[in-house]
């Protein structure tokens, strides 16, 4: 009765598996998996570029399929690694989360393709593709796009204020909480203010922190990233400054601490945001008489004078090893990457290709014209850093955000010791 | 010609089987060995550690932190449901207008997605130009922080989650209160019973039944809460909302330690199953008149 029951199982088994894995690659057609990012834009984007190539390459067809939705892309492509689901090529590939990838074995290296570093170092400055390269000396993504986080601010605000709207003083720490004093108000009189300067986000989760802590972090430091030979390295002046910087927005009343569903800068109900390109579309669907203007991130006191580095959102392209057709799927990637198809990224998604020269390419003058916030992105663009590539990102980021949450929004913990316990707690995560 | 019998039975059966076996007892069985190990999803490498992870939650101050906040989650939850579920069954079962209407608005929150419904609440609760600090604004209060306060946010979570469920324990005392004999009404009322007599002497005991179920799954779920502080809080601030299986879920997926998270939610299951036995056992009683 066992062995009967014990070969049904396999019988199963075998029919489960096997269903699974045939894969389209019948009559000397390929069929290759895409999986974009599925925000609304990005996936547009890939339907066209798809239904374009389809149409140019008959025995080499792209399915398209947006990253499944979740609260990471990183969780999604990570348990697809480990469930052996994995699509042919990907586009929404974060580098801090590579390494993960890597070490599950499911990336293949681009540098081993032939022709693959000439192609993307025409297109793409070599110091910024350098920096992608993973810590075994492979490149396993191709350098895609990006979205520099910057402060986005309301001109008609900064008017109502006294604040000049095309030239905004607010690039050092004093000067930008100089202004935020004077954005706060109380404009139907009720004693509590209805429009404040600016709304950085109050929730614990992780990545929340990508657009408030670490993009001034990175300003503060010339573009340090968190750590250092798998060390915390951020308990420092400019760690402890970047915290009471926010802390006093928060305390001070100049930013709301509360959790929203809206978009308060759309609504007019905030005069600045910490965002990247990619909320211009929106923003603009909203509240489309709305003139917005970018500023780079401030630094501390007595830093001005250069560009600041910020936070760069990178997402990049990747081949995954479970590929059967390498070869194709780099045809298609190249395809992805080819000046025609960054215009049209840009176009639709208003995210920054890693292009050089795409602000003073003629063809996207008009563009730019009709889109002038988008400039000062494309400006900023090759002076952003992504994340550290570890595979404890996401526990790191949660201590030090836990930390920050304590001291800088709910106003409990001393600066200097908040980071300090977030030193302590990273190490310990990082020693584990 | 006995054991031939036997034969196809169980081959009948064997579907049902199969499918217990794939999807209930080998998770179940995979999910304890697991315990024992350590292993981050995608590493073929899965190394023993005995009770490394038990130990490891023996001295994790953060879990015992979401089990508290669960606890306390559980203790507004349950109360605030049953009260008025009970009230709002009472109100349904008396033949009032649009019965049949109240009866489908009170269930409708139950087959709405729960991401929905903590979407909607977290924008009517936020502190700033929420609409109930705008509506305790006009009558003078102050606005609360109901989701960014480590006093506030449990609460919120438990009044919320009430909400969302309390159309299914309507329906069930519903079908309690219908299977109440008329007779014992009829009897109370010829010896003059008012109706506050009535409901505490014959419809609560008659209800016994009813309320066991209702309170042993409304624990069950409670012990589960994991949609509303996901979306609503982020088990924030300061971890004061995050609850036992958003700890699990953390440990899983964003920590990738599959045997820590593994451990959690076997102590957890056995958390359950203790406190469901002993609410069998206190509040069981056979009711007859």
């Amino acid at each position: 009765m066992k062995k009967a029951m014990f070969l049904c199982m396999s019988l199963l088994l075998i029919l489960v598996q096997t269903a699974c894995s045939s894969s389209g690659d019948s009559g000397g057609k390929v069929e290759l998996t895409y999986w974009p990012a599925a925000n609304p834009a990005e996936v547009e984007f890939a339907k066209e570029v798809v239904k374009e190539w389809n149409k140019k390459h008959p025995n080499i067809q792209v399915k398209m399929e947006p990253l499944p939705a979740s609260r990471s892309s990183e969780e999604v492509i990570l348990t697809s690694i480990a469930g052996g689901t994995t699509p042919d090529i990907t586009s929404n590939i974060n580098p801090g989360a590579l390494g993960q990838f890597i070490e599950a074995g499911g990336m293949l290296p681009i540098d081993e393709i032939d022709g693959a570093m000439e192609t993307i170092t025409k297109r793409t400055p070599k110091e910024t593709v350098e920096a992608f390269r993973s810590k075994d000396g492979h490149l396993y993504q191709i350098p895609w796009k990006g979205n520099p986080v910057m402060v986005l601010y309301n001109k008609e605000h900064f008017k109502e204020a006294g604040l000049d709207p095309e030239k905004p003083d607010i690039s050092t720490y004093s000067k930008f909480l100089n202004a935020a004093k004077k954005l706060k108000r109380d404009k139907n009189g009720d004693g509590k203010p209805d429009v404040w300067a600016i709304n950085p986000n109050v929730e614990q989760t992780w990545w929340q922190r990508f657009f408030d802590f670490y993009p001034w972090y990175l300003a503060a430091t010339d573009g340090h990233t968190l750590l250092k030979n798998n060390k915390a390295a951020f308990n420092n002046k400019a760690g402890v400054e970047t915290v009471k910087f926010f802390r006093s927005l928060f305390q001070e009343g100049m930013a709301p601490k509360s959790t929203f569903k809206e978009n308060l800068f759309a609504k007019g109900k905030v005069s600045m945001t910490i965002t990247g390109p990619f909320a211009l579309a929106d923003l603009k669907k909203q509240n489309p008489d709305m003139k917005i203007g970018v500023a780079p991130i401030p630094v501390p006191d007595g830093q001005e004078g250069k560009r600041s580095i910020t936070y760069g959102d990178p997402k990049n392209i990747g081949i995954f090893k479970s590929t059967e057709h390498p070869e194709e799927a780099w045809e298609f990637a190249k395809f992805l990457i080819s000046k025609e198809n960054d215009r049209k990224f840009l176009e639709i998604t208003q995210q920054i290709p890693f292009r050089k020269g795409i602000d003073k390419d003629p063809a996207t003058k008009e563009f730019f014209k009709k889109n002038p916030a988008l400039v000062e992105f494309a400006e900023q663009a090759p002076y952003t850093r992504a994340t550290d590539d570890s595979d404890k990102l996401t526990d790191l980021f949660e201590a030090l955000s836990l930390e920050y949450q304590q001291s800088a929004i709910m106003g409990k913990k001393d600066p200097r010791q908040a980071v300090s316990e977030a030193e302590k707690k990273v190490n310990e995560i990082l020693a584990r | 010609m006995v054991k031939r019998n036997h034969r196809s039975a169980y081959l009948l059966i064997l579907p049902y089987l199969l499918f217990l076996g794939v999807f209930l007892i080998y998770p179940i069985l995979f999910s304890v060995w697991l315990t024992f190990h350590d292993w981050n999803i995608v590493s073929t490498d899965i190394p023993f550690v005995g009770l490394e992870n038990y130990k490891r939650l023996m001295e994790d101050e953060l879990f015992f932190t979401s089990l508290w906040n669960t606890v306390r989650f559980i203790l507004i939850n349950i109360p605030l449901q049953i009260v008025l579920a009970l009230l709002l069954a009472v109100a349904l079962n008396q033949p009032i207008k649009g019965r049949g209407f109240f009866r489908g608005a009170y269930f409708l929150p139950v087959v709405t997605s729960g991401v929905v419904i903590s979407f909607l609440w977290a924008w009517m609760l936020s502190t700033d130009g929420g609409i109930i600090n705008e509506v305790l604004g006009r009558i003078g209060i102050p606005p609360v922080p109901w989701l960014t306060s480590e006093t506030w946010a449990i609460p919120s979570l438990a009044w919320v989650a009430a909400w969302k469920n309390l159309g299914y324990y309507v329906v069930i005392f519903l079908a309690g209160l219908q299977g109440i004999p008329k007779n014992l009404y009829e009897a109370a009322r010829m010896d003059g019973a008012s109706p506050v007599q009535n409901f505490f002497r014959i419809t609560l005991p008659m209800l016994n039944p009813a309320m066991l179920l209702v309170v042993i799954l409304s624990t069950i779920n409670g012990f589960q809460l994991f949609t509303e502080p996901f979306i609503m809080t982020g088990g924030g601030p300061a971890n004061s909302s995050l609850s036992v299986v958003m700890y699990i879920y953390k440990n899983a997926f964003q920590s990738l330690d599959m045997g820590y998270a593994a451990t959690i939610g076997l102590v957890l299951a056995l958390i359950i199953l203790t406190v469901s036995l002993l609410q069998k056992r206190f509040l069981e009683r056979d009711t007859y008149y």
